[in-house]
């Protein structure tokens, strides 16, 4: 039995947003963790990285909202060269692939064009 | 209703997403920002500079390591944005006898920038071994310890702390660098054999 469109999701889209997501928050979250006493210098690549992986579990929660949730974490994911490295490029490229991917998940034409 | 990916706007968002980040990668590299990532840890190297300007600056003792030794005092000085003139990176590897043509002899690896643009960097951490200027200029300089009982480490047992400092003829011997972000207008990495 197929679900409904407020239930049905874009796995693979979501999982690599999901993907870019913890690619992107791991490298300033180490050195954020191990580094940083004081000054919160790498505190942008945390956030930009946390709001990637925020688009990816609000798009699993609530898939009738997944485009929305899938362009920012595509517009974050490209920010994230500038504070995270991309998430080592890898998490960039993971997250603008996954992002496009959800903003792409729509209802099936009765025609079967699209 | 059956949901599916939609292939039209599947190249659309790919490439928008595509699109924008090559304007990004235009755009720095257009505005001449060489790297702006964070660097962190690259081992015993030397900094030198015609005049360094840092902001938010603080100095602590610090216990580092580096490619030489495993234990190595160094002061760790902080700030929150450095602009410096005439900045030279370099770092000297000695090559192993055994390799063929290059043995006995040090890799020596230097990198510059500008000279008519300065480095700008956001978010300066770096353990210094050794410093040496022409002058020292600091505006409200604080230079204090933290009393034993509010000390969380023995780190806290010398500070100094001020809003602004210039360095002039700077010459410094490091173990570590840590940068928010670095620009380097006019970008120069040369490696020669000495």
């Amino acid at each position: 039995m197929r679900g409904s469109a407020s239930t049905e999701r874009p796995k693979l889209g979501l999982t690599l947003l999901t993907l870019a997501g913890l690619l992107i928050l791991w490298m300033p979250l180490v050195i954020y963790i191990q580094e940083i006493g004081q000054f919160s210098l790498v505190f942008g690549g945390v956030v930009i990285g946390g709001i990637v992986l925020g688009s990816a579990i609000l798009g699993w929660i609530y898939p009738q909202r997944v485009q929305i949730f899938g362009v920012v974490g595509m517009i974050f994911s490209i920010l994230s060269l500038i504070g995270a490295l991309g998430g080592l490029v890898i998490g960039m490229l993971l997250g603008i692939v996954g992002g496009s991917l959800c903003a792409a998940w729509a209802p099936k034409n009765p025609s079967g064009e699209g | 209703m059956e949901m599916h990916y939609d292939r039209k706007r599947l190249f659309i968002a790919l490439g928008g997403g595509f699109g924008a980040l090559a304007a990004i990668l235009v755009a720095l590299y257009m505005g001449g920002v060489a790297l702006a990532v964070p660097l962190g840890g690259i081992g015993g190297f030397r900094i030198q500079a015609d005049r360094v300007e840092l902001q938010g600056f603080s100095l602590t003792p610090r216990i580092g390591d580096n490619s030489q030794r495993e234990v190595s005092p160094a002061v760790r000085n902080q700030a929150r944005t450095a602009i410096i003139e005439g900045l030279v990176v370099s770092k000297r590897i000695p090559i192993p006898e055994g390799v063929p043509g290059a043995g006995g002899r040090v890799f020596v690896i230097t990198i510059t920038g500008s000279e008519d643009q300065p480095v700008e960097i956001q978010g300066l951490i770096q353990d210094a071994m050794y410093l040496q200027a022409r002058s020292f200029q600091a505006e409200a300089l604080e230079q204090d310890e933290a009393p034993p009982s509010l000390r969380q480490g023995w780190e806290q047992s010398f500070y100094q702390l001020s809003p602004r400092v210039v360095i002039i003829g700077l010459d410094s011997q490091n173990n570590y660098q840590f940068a928010n972000s670095i620009t380097i207008p006019g970008l120069q990495v040369n490696a020669r054999l000495e």
